[in-house]
């Protein structure tokens, strides 16, 4: 009795000793925060490595900087909380850049254009954005899609209930598409097209209606100003020495 | 030799013993008996220091017990109780139930303990049931392993409260006999009850208490 | 084959599912029952702690309590990495509900334990740990094992800060292969998780009760 609850107190004060630790090696390496389930731009493979194309990107761009990277999984709900409280040190991941969010962060310059797609069932009677009114559509939290759509604030109002279905994950609103609870979802294009290809692109239609383009960039902290120069001349070089076309097309060639 | 002098006790507003005084011996069986609510079980808890005193003395083989001191573990010791629903412990066997006690008390060897229990037991007819916990034994067994417990510390005053209100009359005579036993080895034995018969049947002496209240 | 690619992360998932459910368990229960312990002893100001303690941890939401441990403790210059502030708020939480039900486990415990162990002449400590503690364990062992199921279940609030248990795996792999499938899967394994915590509970249960254990 004694002996287990010394272990377990010993144990507490371990644990404590190894956060307070790990905490002051980790500011030599760039900790970037990314959705670590976010298909195509970060997501696991079969061997639960992290892939996709920011990762790949990220790891290119940190070679031609020179600085070590490491990323860090999290909520994407919390991804500009996480930043401005020093746990991450960049939002990489299919981060679209709104006005909004430029309050919070700075951006570097976008790297991948991106549409926000209206995407329904094949056999659906919703042709344009009007067609809407009234009907369920369903956007991801705390996304770009869900801005761009609340943006357009009579669109928004004429919906079901007088606002978008918010889900966790655009998988989710995708499934709720299909179990016919939601009758349309705005969502990113390069997701939407990666996910329409794993379930069968014949199931859905896009409609040429969006809800605006818009561009990927990566979120630095206000404060880290040197970073983003540093960012901005690495992506420029990326994208005239070829080497961001070759990602490109790994990841996005059809 | 147990000698209670004008002990008063009160709960609250409530005096439930008022100046009780009355002595008994080693060798003798007492019934102690009264009306309830006379505070026949009050006595018996204020002996075994589960009340405090709020006046009197009461005193033991030279110990002494009086109001406003802490406990007295010499006291405790020469004193044992057996409780009317005996209070064994439910997740100890019989056997344990009886050698932890002196064991802890570093009295005897857990060796000798068990050698001391098992005789014990054996006189009381329940050492088939040492191995076995208190909620599978019927209320007379649970009384005498009970007793074995409270003897394995040798008190010098043995009590009682209310052997017989679990029991048929013929367990009830099984355990005067066996009360009659245990008073052979210098044990004063001390019972509260309201049972006549059994009084008649066990005490060598009885008290009322309501004849002792001033 | 879908089931081939989903093994690996699956399982890794599962591993800090686990491994969050142990070290928390292992280290609430008996820092709950060190501090309902304490609280037993009725010392006034420090009970007046436990009770705050208790309100704000039973009385806020766990994944409230993870947030503020990562991201608002910062502000009054306490940074945790977030492992740490996992397992802080976790075992925070856990041990207020174990203390809550330790509580009531030796509150149910008869007050003629207490009294049986006086008159062995038990110290207050040795009452306690010998007699007290281990019936009010047994007593609260099922509010005990209803607290591991929801604790197994509760590890998937984990992914708030960014640690890929197994929900999170499941959902990540949703993403990625655009199906639902991985959910079935992420079902069946917290199913396998839970009856087998359910087994082990039984088992226990079984064990410490006297009556059927031997």
């Amino acid at each position: 009795m004694k002996k287990l609850l010394t272990a377990a107190l010993v144990l507490l004060f371990v644990l404590a000793g190894c956060g307070t630790s790990s905490n002051t090696d980790s500011n030599e390496k760039l900790i970037i925060g990314v959705d670590d389930t976010f298909a195509p731009m970060g997501f696991r493979d079969e061997n639960n490595e992290l892939v996709g194309f920011d990762i790949d990107l990220a790891t290119m761009i940190a070679e031609k900087i020179g600085i070590e990277i490491v990323f860090q999984p999290i909520d994407w709900a919390m991804k500009e909380t996480e930043l401005n409280s020093n746990n991450i040190d960049l939002i990489w991941n299919g981060y679209t850049i709104t006005d909004k969010r430029k309050e919070q962060v700075n951006f570097t310059t976008p790297y991948l254009e991106n549409r926000q797609i209206i995407v329904v069932l094949a056999d659906s009677d919703i042709n344009y954005k009007a067609d809407l009114a009234g009907k369920s559509l369903s956007v991801q939290k705390e996304s770009s899609a869900l801005e761009a759509v609340l943006k357009e604030a009579d669109l928004a109002a004429s919906l079901k209930d007088g606002a978008p279905v918010e889900f966790d994950t655009n998988i989710d609103c995708f499934m709720d598409l299909e179990a016919g609870r939601s009758n349309a979802i705005v969502c990113d294009e390069v997701l939407a097209r990666y996910v329409m290809k794993q379930r069968g692109a014949e199931k859905y239609r896009v409609l040429e209606d969006n809800f605006g383009e818009e561009e990927y960039g990566i979120g630095v902290r206000k404060s880290d100003t040197e970073l983003l120069e540093k960012l901005n001349t690495a992506l420029k070089d990326a994208k005239s020495d070829g080497s961001y076309d070759t990602l490109y097309q790994k990841w996005f060639a059809e | 030799m147990l000698i209670i002098k004008n002990l008063s006790k009160s709960f609250g507003k409530k005096k439930v013993l008022n100046n009780v005084s009355f002595c008994m011996d080693d060798h003798e069986i007492v019934c102690l008996m009264g009306k309830s609510g006379m505070g026949k079980t009050t006595l018996l808890r204020c002996l075994n220091q589960l009340e405090t005193i709020d006046s009197g003395t009461i005193q033991l083989n030279g110990l002494t017990l009086s109001t406003g001191q802490k406990k007295d573990k010499a006291f405790q010791k020469a004193v044992g109780l057996v409780f009317q629903n005996y209070n064994l412990f439910p997740h100890w066997t019989i056997l344990e139930n009886c050698i932890n006690a002196p064991v802890y008390h570093q009295l005897m060897s857990k060796k000798e303990a068990i050698q001391k229990a098992e005789s014990l037991l054996q006189e009381m007819q329940i050492l088939e049931e040492k191995n076995s916990y208190p909620n599978t034994l019927s209320g007379g067994q649970k009384q005498r392993a009970a007793i074995v417990r409270a003897c394995m510390l040798d008190p010098k005053i043995l009590c009682f409260d209310e052997p017989t209100s679990a029991l048929d009359a013929e367990s009830a005579r099984k355990v005067a006999a066996m009360i009659k036993e245990l008073s052979k080895k210098e044990i004063g034995i001390l019972i509260v009850t309201h049972d006549e018969h059994f009084a008649e049947e066990v005490s060598t002496k009885i008290i009322r208490l309501d004849e002792l209240t001033a | 084959m879908l089931i081939g690619k989903l093994i690996l992360p699956l399982f890794e998932g599962t591993l800090v599912t686990l491994q969050v459910f142990a070290i928390t368990f292992a280290v609430s229960l008996p820092l709950a029952i060190l501090l309902a312990s304490i609280q037993a002893a009725r010392i006034k100001i420090i009970n007046l702690f436990f009770q705050l303690f208790i309100m704000i941890e039973r009385g806020t939401p766990l994944l409230l309590q993870m947030m503020f441990v990562f991201f608002g403790l910062p502000y009054m210059g306490v940074t945790l990495d977030r492992e740490t502030s996992i397992y802080l708020a976790f075992v925070l939480n856990y041990t207020a509900y174990f203390m809550e039900i330790l509580r009531g486990g030796i509150n149910s415990v008869d007050s003629g334990q207490l009294e049986a162990c006086q008159v062995l002449g038990y110290s207050r400590f040795a009452s306690y740990v010998r007699v007290i503690l281990p019936q009010a364990l047994q007593a609260c062992f099922p509010s005990i094992g209803n607290e591991v199921l929801t604790l197994i279940k509760d590890t998937s609030l984990i992914t708030v800060l960014g640690a890929s248990e197994l929900l999170k795996a499941g959902r990540s792999a949703v993403n990625t292969y655009g199906t639902a499938v991985p959910f079935i899967y992420v079902g069946i394994i917290y199913l396998m998780l839970t009856t087998t915590a359910e087994f082990l509970l039984k088992k226990t249960e079984k064990k410490m009760d006297p009556v059927q254990g031997e």
